[in-house]
């Protein structure tokens, strides 16, 4: 407890340490940048709030770039499997087994006009 | 307590928070410093590539030839089952493995239909071994496509969370060729580097268009870090990649479908080393279709070399064509022009040319200069040949020369490895007094097949000499930023006399010459064959080999396409070796396929029969209607006529054929009352064509289907 008075004295009294050694720790000091230590407060709840909402958009552009990947691969391979399936001769040949009455042409078309 | 011992307090506390957080800082960075250094590495890591995106290559029409996709090499990890996780459990409990792996497991049952190599009983051991071993990195399935990793993520047990099922992937860029990576022109487009190899080119171009065109093809990778984000790596981008431009070529999936069958068919029919084979369009020098088909096994080919741009060969009889081409142009011979072969069937023997013995399987006797090439007779055109230019060969290699069939068309830009012809010159060592009777008929000079296709590609467009080419345009986005424009590289390759008297003769080579069997009855070809021994061991030789060939055009009333077909066929024969019978079917069949696909007639080419009637048969109806329509049809100039009677409002005019409508029409316009029977056509009206008509009278129409 004395240590806590004389830090005390030490503090409030007119002749305190700061006057003495240069301080921040003084009350005047506190009071005089209360705003600025406030606006200090704010920003960095701003950027702690800020640089979360950035991570999460992070996160949320990740899952949509992950979609959209899906999306595009899904696409390609289905593309590529119509595409290869869709190849002259496999219908060729599907036809043949399928044993459909459908012939290839053997004569071109007549173009009219 | 006064405000001045609260304030200490509070600012003391403050110290004493901040001291601790010194203390811990000190001990993070100095006792643990390399630890956490480690996690952090491990968290973000720095310099991550991003990927980029290879571009696709395309047919003609557009269809995917090569894409882009990634494709995962599946493993499980059993090690965590031997190191609790951070809650202190156990991630895969011997239970969950016994449930899921047996051989009745539906672990196992989803492992043998993803990946059928393995049954569902094979799958179970695997997994159960894997499991005993605490295996850390047991590969189960390579190469897994992404659909395939997709529907196995969706299957019980890997359809858990990744650590609650131990299964990691690797996944890496694929090249995903639709039409299989063996056939439809595979050497041609190329492939990629899939792995990396001891000169790091994983993901470039390796071979054909994938090769030549890798700068654009490629792209470039992006560049930024991974970092941990809600227990979640994510890769924070901080420069983009630039995915990969694509390339469109002139390549058409429907004839290299075909080329690829008929050609492949033939080598296993004749039991062939290989065959190679071209289709170009006639007026642009677009390369259709290409297939260089080497022969695995009994019942299998693939494609393995692009022989017909990064191989010479002796193009044998075909070869003819150009020094008939020759003769003719520097007014040498007339198609009419009389050679006597000294060679009948009554009196076979060969033509001595200066101790060469030249020979011809089919004894011709005395021919002209073109039945000597319909017949492919090699002593009538080495004949012709040196009784022309014996005294200054030269004069003749200038001939070939002036072609320009044999220069370097530098086709390395779409064909890396592509060879330029080997033309023999006079000046050489080596040239002999035999040469240039060799030469006519195709040996000596070696060529590439496409040369040779575009020869025949020029003859069959009018004597323009193409620049062969089978990317037309490269884009990125949309934005085009390489188009390439058909190139003339010869305007006239001879006179076009001597083009008419070259045509008819390749015309007659089908029609009753020695690719007689080939001769279609859809479609007019015209060519030259080829047989050509092989070089090989240092020398000519029966024994090594030919290589039998037919080059050529079709239809040939109007030429769309020109092709070449090269079989490498190897004794025994099934006969004497011949490129009309060996190389002439793949030829034709695919002429008669793609001219019913992609030629079409005009109306005024067909015969009328009973399936095509040349004028649509018009039942009358208001004349100026049908006229218009005809007019518009452009039919006018079929001779339709009106009868005049029918626009005569005070006649009855004929409706027999017409239907009820329009005879109803034609004949109330004339104040006539119309009673019909039956349904269908009129055939019999009441009233005769041409009687007046009165106003009020009735006409009965019988109608009939």
């Amino acid at each position: 407890m004395a240590f806590l008075d004389k830090f005390s004295q030490a503090l409030t009294s007119e002749d305190s340490i700061a006057e003495k050694t240069p301080s921040l720790l003084t009350r005047d000091f506190i009071i005089k940048h209360a705003a600025k230590l406030g606006i200090i407060i704010v920003a960095a709840w701003l950027y702690i709030g800020l640089r979360y909402n950035c991570e999460a958009s992070l996160y949320h552009l990740n899952q949509l770039k992950e979609e959209l990947n899906d999306v595009r691969y899904t696409t390609i391979a289905r593309w590529g499997e119509l595409t290869g399936k869709n190849k002259p001769d496999i219908i060729r040949r599907k036809v043949l087994q399928s044993d459909i009455t459908l012939e290839a042409a053997d004569e071109p078309p007549i173009r009219v006009k | 307590m006064s405000f001045g011992k609260r304030f200490a307090v509070v600012l003391g506390l403050i110290l004493l928070y901040i001291c601790c957080i010194a203390f811990q800082s000190f001990h993070t960075i100095v006792s643990d410093g390399d630890k956490y250094r480690a996690l952090v590495g491990k968290l973000n890591r720095e310099n991550q590539v991003i990927p980029q995106v290879r571009g696709f290559i395309f047919s003609d029409n557009d269809e995917m030839l090569a894409g882009s996709l990634p494709e995962y090499d599946i493993y499980l990890d059993f090690r965590s089952t031997t190191h609790p996780n951070e809650k202190g459990e156990i991630n895969i409990p011997a239970d969950t493995i016994n449930k899921y792996f047996s051989p009745s497991g539906e672990g196992s049952m989803a492992l043998a239909k993803i990946a059928p190599q393995r049954t569902a009983a094979q799958w179970s051991a695997l997994i159960q071994e894997g499991y005993t071993k605490r295996n850390g990195h047991l590969l189960i399935i390579r190469a897994l496509s992404y659909t395939g990793y997709k529907e196995l993520r969706q299957m019980p047990y890997f359809n858990k969370q990744r650590y609650r099922n131990g299964l990691t992937r690797d996944e890496r860029a694929h090249r995903y060729r639709p039409f299989g990576d063996t056939r439809m022109a595979a050497r041609t487009i190329g492939s990629v580097y899939a792995r990396k190899d001891t000169a790091g080119r994983i993901g470039s171009g390796r071979g054909g268009i994938e090769l030549a065109y890798d700068s654009l093809l490629r792209g470039v990778p992006g560049r930024g870090y991974r970092q941990s984000i809600r227990r979640r790596m994510i890769d924070i981008i901080e420069s983009e990649p630039v995915n990969g431009a694509n390339v469109h070529t002139t390549l058409n999936v429907e004839m290299q479908d075909i080329l690829d069958r008929a050609l492949g068919k033939r080598i296993l029919e004749l039991h062939a080393d290989g065959g190679w084979a071209a289709v170009m369009d006639v007026h642009t020098g677009q390369i259709k279709a290409i297939s260089n088909l080497h022969r695995t096994g009994d019942s299998a080919v693939v494609e393995d070399y692009n022989h017909l741009v990064e191989d010479l060969y002796d193009p044998g009889s075909t070869f003819k064509t150009v020094s008939y081409m020759v003769l003719l142009d520097n007014d040498k011979i007339t198609p009419e022009t009389i050679v006597n072969t000294g060679n009948t069937a009554q009196n076979p023997s060969d033509w001595n040319c200066h101790g060469k013995h030249i020979r011809d399987d089919h004894p011709v006797g005395t021919v002209t200069a073109d039945e000597a090439i319909v017949q492919s007779s090699n002593i009538a055109v080495a004949k012709l040949t040196c009784q022309a230019y014996e005294s200054n060969p030269d004069a003749y290699l200038a001939g070939i020369e002036k072609i320009g069939m044999m220069n370097d068309l530098a086709l390395n830009c779409d064909f890396p490895g592509a060879q330029a012809p080997r033309k023999r010159s006079t000046r050489e060592k080596t040239w002999s007094k035999v040469s240039l009777g060799q030469i006519s008929y195709g040996y000596e000079n070696r060529i590439p097949g496409l040369y040779m296709l575009n020869f025949y590609n020029a003859i069959a467009n009018g004597g323009k000499l193409m620049r062969p080419y089978i990317v037309r345009e490269v884009e990125k986005d949309g934005k085009v930023l390489y188009e390439r424009e058909p190139e003339v590289v010869n305007k006239n390759i001879c006179s076009p006399k001597t083009l008419e008297a070259v045509r008819h003769a390749l015309r007659g080579v089908v029609e009753h010459g020695t690719a007689k069997s080939i001769n279609s009855k859809r479609v007019t070809i015209a060519g030259k064959t080829g047989t050509a021994q092989r070089y090989a061991n240092g020398n000519y030789d029966y024994g090594n080999g030919h290589y039998v060939s037919f080059a050529g055009f079709f239809p040939f009333e109007d030429p769309q396409y020109s092709m070449i077909v090269v079989i490498d066929v190897r004794p025994p024969y099934p006969g004497r070796p011949g490129g009309g019978y060996m190389a002439g079917p793949v030829f034709r069949q695919f002429a008669e396929e793609i001219y019913a696909l992609h030629c079409e007639k005009s109306l005024h080419d067909v015969t009328p029969d009973t399936l095509h009637r040349r004028l649509p048969e018009v039942k009358r109806g208001p004349q100026e209607d049908t006229e218009y329509l005809l007019s518009k049809l452009r039919l006018d100039s079929l001779n339709f006529k009106p009868s005049e009677l029918d626009g005569v409002k005070e006649i009855i005019p004929n409706v027999v054929g017409m239907g009820a409508e329009d005879a109803l029409y034609a004949l109330e316009t004339r104040g006539l009352r119309v009673q019909m029977s039956g349904m269908g056509r009129v055939v019999r009206q009441s009233l005769a064509a041409g009687s007046p008509a009165v106003k009020g009278s009735s006409i009965e129409l019988t109608l009939k289907n």
